[in-house]
């Protein structure tokens, strides 16, 4: 995904369009054809990220739209407050697109990952929230909004699904039905998901789009059981699922980051591993849920 | 041109008249902050009411009012010179009034940004700085930016002085409030020095004095980065308030109103 970013947002100044870039001093050699080219819509500002935004709002206030790019943890939770009020209170438009997904830098540690990141951005409304699960969908659902009028977190990540849907940006796609149990699958989570239900009574919806959140998709294909498998905190989109169906009896498990700090290194498999987000870990959850 | 003289001659008039009015709405909507207003409003009435801040089909130039907690003196400004209605200005912290206890962006096209959070404003001027050089060169609209001394203390204060001095940013004129609310926590005696050491431009003026204000103000920018040190009293124009702590949040009985409004005739 990230080898796309930069031949996207260049096809787009190539169109005319007025977009400035923003770099925290992360992915600056993989941009150098928009500093060559464009040189007036680019700055790597360095590690400054709080101010970075700001001067990203600033940026979207002159009537140009920005581009925000650095690592997870220090776009998402350093400059938080920033999102929040100037983006998100203002009434802003913008895209931050981050990189290293809750923890793909397994080997830098613990301060380089961000399961949080989800949750943050949904707290801040009408911030769009976009985990694509390949850089097909990466590519659509960018050409869906970076040039809309609501600020917008896509979340870039080293982990490709190898299976191919054709999304859309705020809409669920169903993959399969059968059976009472749903599983909302999220971004890189798909093919995991897949395997580890192979042959299983399961519906799979999957998601990449989390803000909006589909709630019609969900309301027509629920019976009873919830199943969420995402590469974020336990608990992320409980609201959404419990605000699509009210007044709903809901049988709801997650299969997702537990909230702890990770105090590992090693392979992202590994790191998966011992926080239990693998196949496995999934099918022994549907397997326990079928039964109920 | 402006004749600064006897614009600064009325003005006498008009800031006693618009101090007193910032009394009346405070103390009615029992809301606000009456000292941090005292000591803006004549920086806020020479950037619109001198004609600093150019307001024209051709040239619309910012003013990011980072340093919130001065809203009364924006809205008496804005009511003085006609781009607000007083009623709006009256309506002060009311549910559904434009006029917050900080500005609120979404509600009129003059409140640039919204503020109360400290430190977002000058980031924001400088984005807006940038953007604007690269686009209109040496036409750009000028971007003023408020800030208080206490804001000054925060990161991003010196985080965005970096960009604006790196990328030569000369339509950018930070003005800081200097009321020494911040020596009571962080005290800074040579801080002319350290933004000097910036590579940006620094100017010293007293921020109470119109004609002052406005030579400064209307020299600013375009030489590089500015920054103006305006050396302001809080809670100035009246005694009982000025640099009194007490008052920081605090809005008077109708006897110590009375008394406020007869010294401000």
């Amino acid at each position: 995904m990230r080898g796309l970013f930069p031949k996207l947002v260049k096809s787009y100044l190539d169109e005319g369009n007025d977009l400035f870039v923003l770099l925290g001093d992360i992915g600056v050699y993989s941009f150098r054809d928009i500093f060559e080219n464009y040189p007036k819509n680019i700055e790597n500002l360095g590690t400054i990220e709080q101010s970075m935004v700001g001067i990203a709002a600033g940026i979207s206030l002159g009537g140009t739209i920005p581009i925000v790019h650095t690592i997870t943890p220090f776009l998402i939770e350093r400059a938080f407050e920033q999102l929040k009020i100037d983006f998100g209170y203002q009434k802003l438009r913008g895209n931050f697109l981050s990189v290293g997904g809750a923890f793909d830098y397994t080997g830098l540690g613990g301060t380089h990952h961000c399961p949080a990141d989800v949750n943050l951005i949904k707290s801040i409304p009408n911030f769009q929230c976009i985990i694509p699960g390949n850089v097909k969908e990466f590519e659509k659902l960018f050409r869906s909004t970076v040039l809309n009028n609501f600020p917008t977190y896509i979340r870039l990540s080293d982990t490709s699904n190898a299976h191919e849907v054709d999304v859309e940006f705020g809409k669920a796609t169903v993959i399969k039905e059968d059976g009472d149990l749903v599983i909302i699958a999220v971004g890189d989570m798909l093919d995991t998901t897949l395997e580890a239900t192979k042959n299983l009574p399961v519906t799979v919806l999957y998601f990449t789009t989390l803000e909006p959140f589909d709630k019609d998709c969900l309301q027509r294909y629920f019976k009873s059981k919830i199943l969420i498998v995402g590469s974020f905190y336990t608990g992320t989109l409980v609201n959404d699922v419990t605000e699509a169906l009210k007044d709903k009896k809901i049988i709801i498990e997650s299969i997702a980051i537990p909230r702890n700090f990770i105090y590992k290194y090693g392979t992202k498999e590994e790191l998966k591993k011992y926080i239990g987000l693998t196949a496995e870990a999934i099918n022994n959850k549907v397997n326990k849920l079928l039964t109920i | 041109m402006i004749e600064i003289d006897k614009f600064a001659k009325d003005s006498i008039i008009s800031l006693n008249k618009m101090r007193r009015e910032i009394l009346e709405v405070s103390t009615n909507a029992k809301e606000g902050h009456i000292p941090s207003s005292f000591s803006i409003l004549e920086i806020i009435y020479t950037l619109y009411g001198a004609g600093i801040l150019k307001k024209t089909p051709n040239m619309n130039d910012r003013l990011i009012f980072s340093k919130g907690h001065g809203s009364l003196a924006l809205y008496a400004v804005l009511a003085e010179v006609g781009l607000i209605k007083h009623e709006e200005f009256h309506s002060f912290c009311k549910f559904d009034s434009i006029c917050g206890g900080h500005p609120d962006k979404t509600k009129n096209k003059h409140f640039e940004t919204s503020s109360g959070s400290l430190g977002h404003g000058l980031p924001i001027a400088v984005g807006l700085a940038l953007n604007f050089k690269r686009k209109y060169n040496s036409l750009s609209p000028k971007v003023f930016c408020l800030i208080g001394d206490q804001e000054a203390t925060e990161g991003t204060t010196w985080e965005s002085l970096l960009v604006a001095s790196s990328r030569k940013l000369n339509n950018l004129v930070c003005i800081i409030d200097y009321n020494k609310s911040g020596e009571r926590s962080l005290p800074v005696n040579n801080l002319k020095d350290i933004f000097k050491g910036f590579g940006i431009v620094v100017e010293e003026v007293n921020g109470h004095s119109i004609p002052d204000l406005y030579n400064v103000l209307k020299n600013s920018s375009f030489i590089g980065p500015t920054i103006i040190i305006a050396n302001t009293i809080k809670g100035y124009g009246l005694p009982v308030m000025e640099n009194n702590p007490e008052w920081h949040h605090k809005f008077p009985s109708n006897d110590e109103l009375n008394q406020m409004l007869k010294l401000l005739k």
